[in-house]
């Protein structure tokens, strides 16, 4: 064998191979996925990368569909009281017509199997546990290589995960990994690579740098996604829009708190097209419909009482009602109305700047203008459904091809949730309010100690 | 080890800037800035010397130590004392990046920035600042910059005064209305204490004393004088700035040679899979054969004297056989509720196939069976060779996909009856939960089996019809 670690990915037909490698590659246009038979013909492989070293190469290969008659076949080439080992069965059977022929896609399985250092053998575990299935295992426990079966569809309800173990331990397979192509769990990934490795010893330090990879490129991922929201949350919070004084004022507030509304909703736009972007989603992608989204958005307008309500979010009292809803409107101060701590959190990030602030807000002030900012509701809200959009991308895999139930209530009410739901808004929150300039993004680094400390406040 | 991410980053953005305007206005903000430097550090010198010769005068009246010493150096201290403060505080508050360097520095920026205001170069001084801000980086660069104009211009002043001395007659002079004389005596020796260390001339208590009442005229107390000024020029001000230069140059160079990109943030968390692909495809390795290998149908027999025979294949333990013949149009949930004959041992082969299923009235078919494996197919090819049945009723399950095995099985059995029907079991037609899946699977079913020659007419579908077609052999349509 040479120095590469080559796996093939064997199974019977339309149990879901090359979605095992599209995931497993995070490669969605890899080979074709359909709900049927012989989707895939060849024998394609995929080298998976490690910090851009390879780590291993994986190939994807065409289903057995008739092992019965080939096992039987090839138990007929062999001479009654004959002492054959596995691998030369195979290598007879290779050797003859048929293997071009009647049993060509089977030929490419086996061939391939002799190629690899090991093989995955992909369960359909919603299938019932078949002989056909047996032959087949026989058939690529001939070419004696290390093999790993993974149960696929496992989260399905009709899954027979332990009729399928128990068949596979008669076998002698008892290292089964279960990965789920369509929702794969968080850890599923490091668990088939590692009991691929102990299988392989020798490759395990390649497979060990893989897992290791992943798992830094998973975290890398998923703090840039915490500080994209903790992002929009920190250029919501500064944002302020006054309000000229005006002989219609009624008219011209009600225009602004139009204009914030739909500035704070295009913002929200642009945050989840960025997560979107961030989790390889793509604006056609089928794994679309999985997330809590419509076409990309979110469904729910988001100054809408009832979506607040449905997210267990009160309106402040000091909140306009009525049209205004999830809009501050600071009439009686000019925005000087700070909290201790956002005071003290000015005094923090720049001197000068805040000075710079409070004189133009108290000139705005003496002309009588007035300053619309972003509700503690709105805040709150967009904390709570982007926090749960984040947990929806985590947990999905790449090969998903219907969507699936996600509950609309909250699954487990856990303490970060009801912290944003009814606890005092984090600090960084509170600082940003005292900083307009912060609504751009700017080399300002109080700025990023903020969006920072908000990130861990997202976890 | 993101090791190999950040050149990848680097050489990307020197592509993608490559066509575009940014490395135009880099490039020209990069010269721009270094000729104004030298504009300014040329203008600085210049001042300096001017500063001098306002300073000292024309000779016309005496120089006033005290005042020409303050009026060179003043400004310059208190500006080194206000930048070594800001120092202090900002590397507690972690402040804005360009906000410090000095206020030289600082309008050196402003005015590279002022002097092309184009949409180009209007985002350039912000991702210079981004990328400089951690670290203090642009506090290290714009202070050296910031610092050497002050040296320029100190160094200006003092070769003013060197300039001014050596062309002119000046009388030394020091003022008094309320302190006592030793004052200055004291003040003279403290200043010049630093240096006459380093060889520069300081005036002896004799001299100043002298000076304190009338301008010092004599040639020797005149030197000392001049000498002590030009040393005090150097020593406070030359040296400390040139030091500070030569500081902050050091910093800002290490800063620059250990600077890296933040790969934190999203940004380039949503390049790297671009430019560290997880996986790179290796191509096919085994192309697809011009035709795929299907199952083929024979001649079937004409004459079966076999009687009406039903078999199972690969029903699985989920649909009991023969049970399911017998349900009412069972939906699939209810007979999965049915103790699975089958279900005992894995891979159980099924039972041996003449267990007939009478349920009340005798038999008008038979029961061949589960095949499933090998053994239970080769004993039925076998049967069915000897005696081809009249009518043979093939049950499968609808909810597996359709595979070559099953269908060249299904083909090979149609070789061997005079007539064969395929019950789609497990499947009632009707719509259900997944009724799209089941729909795609019944079609596929249908595909496949057109495919070896049985038609529509050869597909049942429904409990009741594949018994009524078994006892009468009519198709109830």
């Amino acid at each position: 064998m040479s120095d590469t670690l080559r796996v093939a990915v064997v199974g019977h037909t339309n149990t879901g191979k090359t979605s095992l490698l599209r995931t497993l590659a995070r490669d969605v246009d890899f080979g074709e996925v359909s709900d049927s038979a012989g989707t895939t013909r060849h024998v394609e492989g995929l080298r998976l990368m490690a910090d851009g070293v390879p780590a291993a190469e994986l190939f994807d290969t065409p289903g057995m569909e008739d092992a019965i008659a080939l096992l039987e076949f090839i138990d007929g080439l062999v001479v009654p009281g004959e002492r054959v080992d596995g691998p030369e069965r195979v290598a007879r059977f290779l050797a003859r017509a048929e293997a071009a022929g009647r049993f060509e896609q089977e030929a490419k399985v086996l061939r391939q199997m002799l190629a690899s250092d090991a093989a995955l053998y992909v369960v359909d575990a919603r299938d019932p546990v078949l002989p056909k299935h047996r032959d087949e295992l026989e058939l690529l426990a001939a070419c004696a290589r290390p093999l790993l079966p993974v149960l696929n569809f496992v989260a399905d309800p009709a899954a027979r995960v332990e009729d399928w173990r128990a068949a596979l331990a008669r076998l002698g397979l008892h290292a089964v990994v279960s990965f789920d192509t369509v929702a794969p769990p968080l850890d599923g990934e490091r668990e088939l690579f590692d009991t691929l490795a102990t299988l392989i010893h020798a490759h395990r330090g390649r497979l060990q740098a893989l897992i290791d990879a992943r798992v830094r490129e998973a975290a890398a991922r998923r703090a840039a996604a915490r500080r994209l929201v903790a992002e929009l949350l920190v250029e919501l919070a500064a944002r302020r829009k006054h309000v000229a004084e005006s002989d219609d004022h009624e008219a011209a507030l009600e225009e602004a708190v139009a204009r914030l509304r739909d500035d704070v909703r295009a913002r929200e736009q642009a945050c989840v097209d960025a997560l979107l972007r961030l989790y390889r989603f793509r604006p056609d992608d089928a794994r679309m419909a999985e997330l809590p989204l419509a076409d990309g958005r979110w469904d729910d307008d988001l100054f809408n009482p009832e979506t607040l309500r449905e997210m267990g979010v009160r309106l402040g009292t000091g909140a306009a009602a009525g049209a205004a809803a999830g809009v501050g409107i600071d009439l009686m101060t000019g925005g000087l109305t700070l909290g201790a701590a956002a005071a003290l959190g000015a005094l923090a990030g720049g001197l000068w700047q805040t000075f710079g602030h409070y004189g133009e807000r108290i000139a705005a002030k003496l002309r009588g203008h007035r300053e619309l900012t972003v509700d503690d509701a709105i805040l709150r809200l967009l904390a709570l459904r982007q926090r749960q959009l984040l947990h929806a991308l985590e947990g999905r895999g790449h090969a998903a091809l219907a969507p699936i139930e996600l509950a609309n209530a909250a699954p487990a009410e856990d303490a970060v949730q009801r912290r944003w739901r009814e606890g005092s808004l984090p600090d960084a929150l509170e600082r940003a309010r005292a900083h307009p300039e912060w609504m751009r993004p700017d080399a300002d680094s109080a700025r990023d100690a903020a969006i920072e400390a908000l990130a861990q406040a997202l976890t | 080890m993101a090791g190999d991410f950040e050149p990848r980053v680097l050489q990307r953005a020197g592509l993608l800037a490559a066509g575009t305007v940014w490395r135009e206005a880099i490039l020209r903000w990069q010269g721009r800035a270094r000729l104004l430097f030298v504009v300014a550090f040329v203008l600085a010198l210049v001042l300096g010397f001017g500063a001098a010769a306002g300073v000292l005068g024309d000779g016309s009246r005496p120089v006033n130590v005290v005042w020409t010493l303050g009026g060179l150096l003043g400004v310059h201290l208190l500006s080194l004392l206000v930048w070594l403060l800001s120092l202090v505080v900002q590397a507690r508050a972690q402040g804005g990046a360009l906000h410090q360097g000095g206020l030289l520095g600082r309008a050196w920026l402003s005015l590279t920035g002022w002097l092309d205001r184009s949409r180009d170069a209007a985002d350039l001084p912000l991702a210079l600042a981004g990328l400089l801000g951690r670290g203090r980086l642009a506090a290290w660069g714009v202070g050296a910059a910031n610092h050497a104009l002050w040296c320029a211009a100190l160094l200006g002043a003092t070769l003013g005064v060197l300039a001014l001395l050596a062309t002119r007659r000046y009388g030394f002079v020091w003022e008094t209305t309320i302190l006592p004389a030793d004052t200055f005596v004291g003040l003279s020796a403290a200043l010049g204490a630093l240096p006459g260390v380093l060889g520069f001339p300081v005036p002896d208590a004799a001299t100043v004393a002298a000076s304190g009442n009338a301008p010092m005229l004599a040639e020797a107390g005149r030197r000392a004088w001049a000498g002590w000024l030009v040393g005090a020029m150097v020593v406070y001000g030359v040296l400390p700035r040139l030091a500070c230069v030569l500081l902050c140059a050091a910093l800002w160079r290490r800063g620059t040679r250990h600077l890296a990109l933040d790969l934190s943030r999203p940004a380039y968390a949503r390049l790297r899979p671009l430019l560290m692909p997880a996986s790179e495809r290796i191509g096919v390795r085994d192309p697809e054969p011009a035709a795929m290998p299907r199952p083929r149908r024979h001649a079937p027999v004409t004459h079966g004297d076999g009687g009406a025979v039903a078999v199972a294949l690969e029903l699985g333990d989920a649909l009991p056989w023969p049970d399911s013949l017998f349900a009412p149009a069972t939906p699939p949930s209810a007979a999965a509720d049915v103790p699975a004959r089958a279900a005992q041992g894995v891979f159980a082969e099924g039972a041996a196939p003449n267990a007939t299923r009478a349920a009340g009235t005798p038999p008008t078919w038979e029961d061949g069976g589960r095949l499933d494996g090998r053994e239970q197919r080769r004993t039925a090819r076998e049967r069915f060779a000897a005696h081809p049945p009249e009518r043979l009723l093939v049950a499968v399950d609808a909810r597996q996909t359709p595979d070559r095995g099953s269908l060249g099985l299904i083909a090979e059995l149609a070789d061997h009856a005079q007539a064969l029907r395929v019950w789609l079991a497990g499947v009632d037609g009707r719509a259900s939960a997944d009724g799209e899946t089941q729909a795609g699977r019944l079609r596929q079913w249908r595909e496949g089996l057109a495919g070896i020659g049985l038609g529509d007419d050869a597909v049942l579908v429904g409990a009741a019809a594949a018994r009524g077609w078994l006892e009468q052999g009519e198709d109830a349509r």
